[in-house]
């Protein structure tokens, strides 16, 4: 514990507007995160359904509120059957944790550039992977109950390119 | 990406509409499924986190 300095900071001003501002940077992370969390997950879904060939009707994004802080999706396969449907259910909330491994791991070996590219590619893939006829943002002033918060919703009337090239 | 797909396992619980929906196709538990969940979540942090802190 020699090589340790320790500076009495506790207190200073300087500190304390150091604790507030990353007191307020974790609070926004912490929405922020979640978002993109709620993403990944509905991306599990989709790279499920197309691993086993489904068609992706739609996929719907709503953002949290104050009674949900991780806010809800939905991502429609056609067909929703079989053991297809069991693994893509599964998949959803396995796809975080091991998309968070995977970016530890490469970021480990010394690119986070990559995993910051991937990020974004793949954030632009949920968008084209249903490829979009009818897409856009839901905002409560566009409805008269306005129950829901805004939200995400994509539409295809094509059936994707399966990398497995079969699609149901 | 690990801290919250933890944090989405454990807010959303043993009763999420996925696992709900896997217990009505499959018989098996919701908890069983919370239970995979859980784990993979916990074991990619730990390995995760590990990398990350250049402890592996």
């Amino acid at each position: 514990m020699g090589q340790w300095q320790y500076i009495p900071v506790v207190g200073q001003p300087v500190a304390s507007a150091m604790a507030f501002i990353a007191l307020v940077l974790i609070a926004f992370a912490t929405e922020v995160a979640a978002q993109i969390v709620r993403v990944a997950h509905e991306g599990g879904h989709m790279m499920a359904a197309l691993l086993f060939g489904r068609r992706i009707t739609r996929f719907d994004l709503q953002e949290a509120r104050g009674a949900d802080p991780l806010g809800s999706g939905a991502t429609h396969t056609d067909p929703q059957t079989g053991f297809g449907d069991v693994f893509i259910r599964f998949a959803g909330y396995a796809t975080p944790p091991l998309v968070g491994l995977i970016g530890a791991h490469v970021i480990a070996n010394g690119n986070s550039w990559g995993v910051l590219v991937a990020g974004v590619v793949l954030l632009l893939a949920v968008l084209v992977i249903p490829r979009s006829i009818r897409s856009r943002w839901r905002s409560p002033s566009c409805f008269s109950g306005a129950s829901s918060g805004p939200s995400l919703r994509v539409d295809q009337a094509f059936r994707p390119l399966s990398p497995l090239g079969w699609s149901g | 990406m690990l801290i919250g797909g933890l944090w989405m396992v454990l807010k959303r619980n043993i009763n999420n509409m996925d696992a709900v929906k896997l217990t009505l196709a499959t018989w098996i538990p919701r908890f069983v499924w919370f239970a995979g969940w859980l784990t993979i979540a916990m074991v990619s942090l730990w390995v995760g986190g590990r990398l990350l802190l250049g402890r592996a």
